[in-house]
């Protein structure tokens, strides 16, 4: 009867609980729809990122994230990479060799950034024009916009100039097989891609690269216990494990304060919310003070009568919850895909932002909405509750 | 056996910036079981304020009120709660039914809150209900119901989990002279059916017709008894 009692009572002034309702839904609506938009644009980021040029982990020689230099290796790669799948079971590693060096072609000249990948192992671009490495000696893949400011094209000649790690001139004559396109403006500008072997070559690396980039079997922005397992695996005197967030700090600082912003206009959004449930919720007891001195006068708790009110708080919260998220569900997926390439484009901190969205609910935005809008209610119902639970029969039986 | 026991009790209303005003002087009453009992007095005599007192309703200047025994005064507020929900029914000059509860829920709620079974609840409500006259009108809203009609649920209520006093507070205040009689006879027969003990405030001749015995109090004293 509790339960039935107090849903009827939310009924007894309609327009005051539907007033009330709507205020929390609204409420619930924006922060689903707003954590939502948020956490898909950052789960777009992250993937990029995870799946691209940095990956979920990366293992380098000892100091090169702080001071990265052509001599400064993971000497043996392979055992390395024994290592780290005996650590994280199911992850996927990708050899890296990156160094800096000039390129030429025709008349034109660009100081660019090589990069020996895996051939047919790697993600970081996708053909824009020719084809991907063929096995065929002195091929080289271009980005695209570098290619353009280079004038020139597949079939094209381009000769590489730089420093070996032993401190010998590198330099080499190759011809595109083709153009890419990244997850990084800078990539697409600057990047050249040589297969690892004749990267490792052209350096004088001998086995050793400077990277091992690591892809975890599940996609996710925390990955500091894998980053831990690592570590615990690896010789850390010679070799380092940084997670994505540690090679990319501001990226990370970037979100996390974003989610700060957003969590303090949540909590400004329900102050306002919740004021005004206080306010309906004080109300409707001030209206039925005399029928609460009956209910404690047939030997009601004032337990009871405060759990009564706060399950008209309950049944508010829960009705502008469903609603809410109803509401914010119906704008997102009718919204369908947004354009953002008016409003971001190129890199941000080394990472391409996304240039279209598709928009969905995210289901973790629904713990966080739920728990704000019943925490809302119930805060605002409580000292009206406790107010209704105390009140003295007597005098609530005189009140008029 | 006394079921109520007023013992040399005193109420003083002390309104801030008011002087105080005695509204009961030293009343001292004994009701034994079974009787059928008015409070007589004008207004402002200090019957709603003894009834209140021995309902648990208010708290006791100075004296004592005990229930079967229990010193009301050394009771807590859930213990309160409790005391009346087992041993005491009201009847109110205003009905004061729970609007979103239909008739029987009303009657029901006391023995819901003593955690009797749906089904027992319904069985006794009906019976209470065919009783008096309301079978028609079990699932009811109170709105759609006369006074005579809401103040029989409110008989009900105050009945149907076999109190052993039921307190009324000036019950056919607002009924006409027919109903009210009519009510008075519904709680006569309750009372020799079902053995409950009824105290009921009035000024009313025809309700005071019907007491066993009758105790009138003027300014907050007992005067006759």
């Amino acid at each position: 009867m509790l339960l039935s009692m107090s849903w009827r009572n939310v009924w007894r002034n309609a327009r005051r609980s539907i007033i009330t309702m709507t205020a929390l839904s609204f409420g619930v609506a924006g922060i689903v729809g707003m954590y939502s938009y948020r956490e898909l644009t950052y789960g777009v980021m992250v993937r990029d990122i995870t799946t691209g040029l940095v990956g979920h982990l990366q293992v380098h020689g000892k100091g090169y994230q702080d001071a990265p230099s052509i001599g400064t290796l993971v000497a043996n790669p392979l055992q390395v990479e024994a290592v780290l799948q005996g650590a994280l079971p199911g992850a996927k590693t990708e050899r890296r060799v990156i160094g800096a060096g000039l390129a030429g072609s025709g008349d034109r000249s660009a100081p660019v950034m090589v990069l020996g990948v895996e051939p047919g192992a790697t993600a970081l671009y996708r053909m824009s024009a020719g084809q991907d490495f063929t096995g065929q000696p002195h091929e080289v893949l271009i980005g695209k916009d570098l290619a353009t400011e280079l004038d020139v094209g597949v079939g094209g000649e381009l000769v590489l100039v730089s420093q070996g790690a032993d401190g010998s001139v590198a330099n080499d004559r190759y011809v595109v097989s083709g153009t890419f396109t990244s997850s990084s403006a800078e990539l697409d500008g600057t990047a050249v891609a040589l297969p690892l072997a004749e990267a490792q070559s052209f350096f004088a690396l001998g086995e050793g690269v400077h990277q091992l980039v690591v892809r975890l079997p599940v996609d996710r922005e925390d990955v500091g216990p894998e980053v831990n397992a690592l570590r615990a695996a690896l010789d850390v005197k010679t070799l380092e494990a940084l997670s994505w967030t540690e090679m990319l700090p501001q990226m990370k600082a970037s979100m996390d304060t974003k989610r700060r912003s957003q969590g303090v206009m949540d909590f400004v959004i329900f102050l306002i919310v919740g004021l005004g449930v206080f306010n309906a919720m004080t109300m409707a007891v001030f209206e039925r003070t005399r029928e609460f001195g009956v209910l404690a006068s047939l030997g009601t708790r004032p337990s009871r009568i405060l759990a009564m009110v706060m399950l008209e708080a309950f049944w508010q919260a829960g009705l502008a919850f469903v609603i809410g998220v109803s509401l914010a569900a119906l704008g997102l997926y009718g919204w369908g895909t947004v354009d953002l390439s008016a409003m971001m484009q190129g890199d941000v901190m080394g990472v391409r932002m996304p240039t279209k969205l598709e928009l969905g609910l995210d289901p973790r935005a629904l713990g966080g909405a739920a728990f704000t809008a019943f925490f809302t209610a119930f805060a605002g119902a409580f000292f009206p509750a406790l107010r209704a639970a105390r009140l003295r029969p007597v005098e609530a039986l005189r009140h008029t | 056996m006394a079921v109520v026991e007023v013992e040399n009790v005193t109420r003083v209303y002390e309104e801030k910036g008011q002087a105080p005003s005695p509204a009961l002087r030293g009343v001292s009453l004994l009701v034994e079981k079974g009787e059928f009992m008015a409070l007589a007095g004008p207004s402002g005599s200090g019957k709603t304020t003894l009834l209140n007192l021995i309902g648990g309703l208010d708290a006791v200047t100075s004296g004592e009120v005990r229930i079967d025994g229990r010193a009301l005064g050394k009771l807590s507020r859930p213990d309160l709660a409790d005391l009346r929900r087992d041993r005491i029914g009201f009847v109110f000059q205003a009905y004061n039914l729970v609007p979103v509860l239909t008739a029987a829920e009303n009657a029901a709620y006391v023995l819901e809150l003593k955690g009797v079974p749906a089904g027992e609840r319904r069985a006794k409500v009906k019976a209470v209900f065919e009783r008096l006259g309301l079978g028609a009108f079990l699932d009811t809203r109170p709105m759609k119901m006369s006074g005579g009609q809401q103040q029989r649920v409110a008989v009900a209520r105050a009945i149907v989990s076999e109190p052993a006093v039921v307190l009324a507070d000036e019950p056919t205040a607002n009924l006409d002279q027919a109903t009210g009689a009519a009510l008075m006879d519904l709680m006569r027969e309750l009372n020799r059916e079902r053995g409950i003990t009824f105290i009921f405030s009035t000024h009313d001749p025809m309700v005071l017709s019907r007491a066993d015995r009758v105790v009138r109090l003027v300014d907050g004293l007992v005067v006759a008894t």
